[in-house]
């Protein structure tokens, strides 16, 4: 973990994140707007007023930003948090007890990977009711099998090194084995896959948002507020692109921090 | 007088299955250790020469319950240690310990040092808190490592230093009864004196008795009591270290003594054929007859039983007249 | 210019080889100067971190300029008669010794096989590589060799691939490999350790008949002082990067005169011999990047003397007709008894 803030990537992952958190954290007390309120100011270029125009309906696109990026984030780290949760005790489980719990685990794993995610996710959220509840599960149940994949491996490979062997000739047990040996190797892993899950989840929540299923009007999204934009993109593109740049910024954010733990 | 002994290894045999297709159908099995009974004294050390194949990993790790034997008795201090339920295996841990052959892989590079000496003692909630900062240390003191070292990661120590901390790691629950698997065999020649030289202190301060495993003939002749030679997972001949060595009684003994390198020349040269054959499907009767240089029709029929030729002293091998000028 | 019949077959003189490593240089042979004379069996002992390795891939080029720079002089006599300078020689030149003049055996026979191509196949392109035979010949070639070499049912070895055959067989194949040119030097670069006795036992006999048939000489790189006893007539003992005696093999095992020779023979038991205290040679192999001042041996010397061995670095001096010790005191601890 040290490698996240020794390697320049690290950094640079760190402090985007941290500004894109801290800006939308602050949403409802930096931004000049109220992000539903619409205005007669409607379609306008960026100006003093508005910094980045505003959108169809009048509304400050500065601030829809902001707290879109509320939802956003919400929905990565919770989607994350729940492949998490879900993922790493099912991989440790499988790697580590092998047998037959490992052979039905591998299934499901190996099914869900095949289906792209997206697919997935959209399958699922055609069927349910699109809250933002419901789309961080989805996200989470899209995302576990990667996380118990991974973790899965390592709990095999040093399931059947000599260090576990020799835990053994000293009487130690599974717990012990798995919280000495098996989980310091794991989190470096648990942690990088975290980071980029949370990219992950954002770039498709805000992917299920432009083709209709995400979070539904008047909640800003990104996503949505791309979708919207597209209609208005040769008469004002900062409305698709100012939402877009932030889903760029933020999963890139993540996925330096992701890619220099690991 | 003789006190009974620490370890009874009765017709241990260790088979591994091998499986073959999409359901694992077990289409045979590899004879790792066949019917091989020993016993090892309260301090004594008992070296197991053997090569690769031989089973003599196989035989240590089964004494000490790492690996199910397919069938067979290991009897430790008189107890059944195949009975064993948890409780009284993680007793078992604390008398009868291991130290494996390779100091790089059986010690977790991401624990230090301290940590890895510590194992055993948490684990067996023999220690914690400042009383186990004190036994690390004194236990790095008995293997003559820094006490500060406590605080180092193995990969900045060196093979020696780190096969001393295996060693530590062992001797942590103050066993009576210590496996070494070919523990200096992955060392420099001019550090396995060193060690070589720890074991043998440390077994008299300690008064423990050991399963010393190694393919190294002259190193088993210089720690053991007594010298059990296995090939192809059976035992050949078994008895006092010196006496296997000078006048060994079975032939494949006869022929390992002959194929160490003897820069003097005296010793008789007997170049074995061919290699050894498949554990899957040994040879009937004697396993070692397909390159025996004295083998007669009648070893392919039965195996050879243990038969004492000398007190202290067994082989198994028909011939008595074999082998000859040694 | 031809060459004299009494001219060593390799010359090497003032070899340097530094591998260049992150944080420094890593020396690993310093001023090593040796020749092999045909027909010779030279073994080259010592332990890892010697330079023993590092020499033996040297002779046949196979030290990359990009990773080491090598400098000094390896002078081979080719079977030509015309001798060739081997640092600094082309791909070209180089591809005409290896297998020619000089073969190689290494430690792990596994990793210089094809996994995938049956042992055939292998043998035979090593012939085809130097000679135009066709695909058959080369086979038919091939087996003559294994049976030469007393490979058992040497038709189902040429037949299978590498991992269905044994350590000693793969040996063997690799042998049958190096030889069929005829190499006036087989450099053999550890190729029992990884085996067991009896089949050590084997392929070190399987060299000796060879060897005296052929008339090959042999570079036996080992750490196992019995082997060179067994094989060698001449021994270059190495540590730390520099050769610190030189000798002829009953001499230097019978009463060596280089501390970490007499070490070396002290801190091993000897099969069948009295029983003694093993005499364990303190401290660890230097560090090749940080070399100590003086002896590179004297901080786990029990001879060393302070204000001498760790002062001044000591050179090969004599001992008597073709035995050389790296020593300052060699003749006091010899007078001593010792």
């Amino acid at each position: 973990m040290t490698a996240l803030l020794t390697k320049p990537q690290g950094w640079a992952g760190l402090l985007i994140v941290a500004f894109v958190a801290l800006a939308v954290t602050l949403a409802p007390w930096i931004a000049p707007f109220d992000p539903t309120q619409s205005s007669v100011f409607f379609l306008s270029p960026p100006d003093s007023m508005h910094w980045i125009g505003t959108d169809d309906l009048g509304r400050d696109t500065f601030s829809r930003l902001l707290h879109g990026g509320r939802s956003s984030l919400l929905v990565g780290i919770g989607a994350a948090i729940i492949s998490t949760g879900v993922g790493v005790p099912i991989g440790l489980a499988a790697g580590y007890i092998g047998g037959r719990v490992d052979l039905v685990v591998r299934q499901f794993i190996d099914l869900f990977i095949a289906l792209p995610g997206l697919v997935l996710a959209l399958i699922i959220t055609a069927v349910l009711s699109p809250t933002l509840l419901n789309i961080v599960l989805v996200l989470g149940f899209v995302s576990w099998p990667r996380v118990a994949r991974l973790t899965r491996g390592q709990a095999l490979a040093i399931r059947e090194s000599l260090f576990v062997e020799a835990a053994r000739a000293v009487g130690a047990g599974p717990s012990w084995i798995i919280y000495a040996h098996i989980w310091p190797n794991v989190t470096r892993i648990v942690a990088a896959q975290f980071a980029l899950t949370v990219a992950y989840s954002i770039f498709t929540s805000a992917s299920l948002s432009f083709l209709g299923l995400g979070v539904p009007p008047p909640t800003p999204d990104w996503g949505s507020m791309v979708r919207t934009g597209f209609d208005f993109l040769a008469v004002n593109p900062m409305m698709s692109l100012a939402p877009c740049a932030a889903v760029a910024t933020t999963v890139f954010g993540f996925y330096l921090i992701g890619s220099s733990i690991e | 007088m003789t006190q009974s002994p620490i370890l009874q290894v009765r017709r241990l045999r260790k088979y591994y299955d091998i499986t073959r297709g999409l359901f694992s159908r077990v289409v045979g099995h590899v004879h790792a250790v066949e019917d091989v009974s020993f016993e090892v004294g309260r301090q004594e050390v008992l070296g197991v020469a053997g090569e690769s194949g031989s089973g003599k990993t196989t035989i240590g790790r089964s004494v000490l319950g790492l690996v199910q034997p397919t069938g067979g008795e290991i009897v430790f201090d008189g107890k059944n240690v195949l009975e064993f339920d948890k409780a009284a295996m993680l007793r078992f841990r604390r008398s009868a310990q291991i130290i494996f052959q390779d100091p790089y892989a059986s010690i977790n590079p991401t624990m230090t040092v301290g940590q890895a000496i510590a194992e055993p003692l948490r684990v067996q909630k023999i220690a914690s808190g400042s009383d186990l900062a004190d036994r690390v240390a004194q236990l790095l003191a008995d293997v003559s490592l820094p006490v500060d070292f406590a605080r180092r990661r193995p990969s900045d120590l060196s093979g020696g230093q780190r096969q001393r901390v295996v060693i530590a790691r062992a001797l942590a629950v103050e066993p009576r009864f210590v496996v070494a698997d070919e523990p200096v065999s992955a060392l420099d020649v001019s550090i396995q004196a060193q060690i070589i030289n720890l074991l043998e202190e440390l077994k008299e301060r300690r008064s423990l008795a050991m399963l010393f495993i190694s393919h190294d003939l002259a190193v088993l002749e210089y720690l053991s009591d007594r010298i059990a030679v296995v090939y192809l997972g059976r035992l050949m001949e078994i008895g006092p270290s010196r006496q296997v060595i000078a006048s060994p009684r079975h032939p494949y003994t006869e022929a390992l003594i002959s194929a160490v390198p003897d820069p003097t020349g005296t010793r008789k040269r007997i170049i074995l054929q061919g290699d050894a054959p498949s554990a899957v499907a040994p040879p009937s009767g004697c396993v070692f007859r397909t390159r025996c240089r004295y083998a007669l029709r009648a070893c392919a029929d039965e195996v050879p039983t243990l038969r004492e030729v000398e007190p202290g002293h067994w082989k198994a091998c028909y011939r008595d007249d074999v082998p000859t000028n040694s | 210019m031809s060459a004299r019949s009494d001219e060593p077959l390799i010359r090497v003189k003032n070899l340097n080889v530094a591998f260049r490593a992150k944080a420094a240089k890593v020396r690993a042979a310093r001023d090593v100067s040796f020749e092999i004379r045909k027909r010779e069996v030279v073994a080259l002992v010592g332990e890892s971190g010697s330079g023993k390795s590092t020499i033996g891939l040297s002779l046949l080029g196979l030290v990359a300029p990009s990773v080491a720079t090598v400098s000094g002089s390896i002078r081979i006599l080719r079977k030509n008669g015309k001798p060739m300078e081997i640092i600094g020689a082309s791909d070209w030149q180089m591809q005409q010794i290896r297998g020619n003049d000089v073969a190689m055996i290494f430690q792990e026979p596994m990793s210089s096989l094809n996994p995938i191509y049956r042992i055939g196949e292998q043998i035979a392109e090593s012939f085809r590589v130097h000679r135009r035979v066709s695909h058959n010949d080369a086979l038919v070639e091939a087996l003559r060799l294994l049976t030469l070499l007393g490979v058992p049912s040497p038709e189902k070895c040429l037949q299978s691939y590498p991992h269905q055959l044994s350590g000693g067989m793969r040996q063997r194949a690799l042998i049958a490999m190096a030889l069929s040119e005829q190499p006036a030097l087989l450099v053999a670069d550890e190729p029992t350790t990884a085996l067991d006795v009896t089949i050590q036992a084997q392929i070190v006999d399987l060299l000796k008949s060879v060897q005296q048939e052929t008339g090959m000489a042999i570079l036996f790189v080992t750490h196992d002082l019995g082997l060179v006893g067994e094989i060698a007539s001449r021994a270059l003992v190495m540590y730390a990067g520099e050769i610190v005696e030189e000798g002829s093999v009953p001499q230097i095992l019978a009463r060596p005169r280089m501390p970490y020779t007499k070490a070396l023979i002290a801190s091993r038991p000897h099969l069948g011999e009295e029983r003694r205290k093993l005499k364990a040679i303190p401290g660890t192999v230097p560090n090749l990047t940080m070399l100590p001042q003086g002896c590179s041996f004297h901080p786990r010397c029990g001879f060393a003397v302070q204000g001498v061995c760790d002062r001044t670095a000591p050179m090969l001096q004599e001992v008597a007709a073709g035995w050389r010790v790296r020593c300052h005191r060699w003749r006091e601890i010899e007078e001593a008894g010792a």
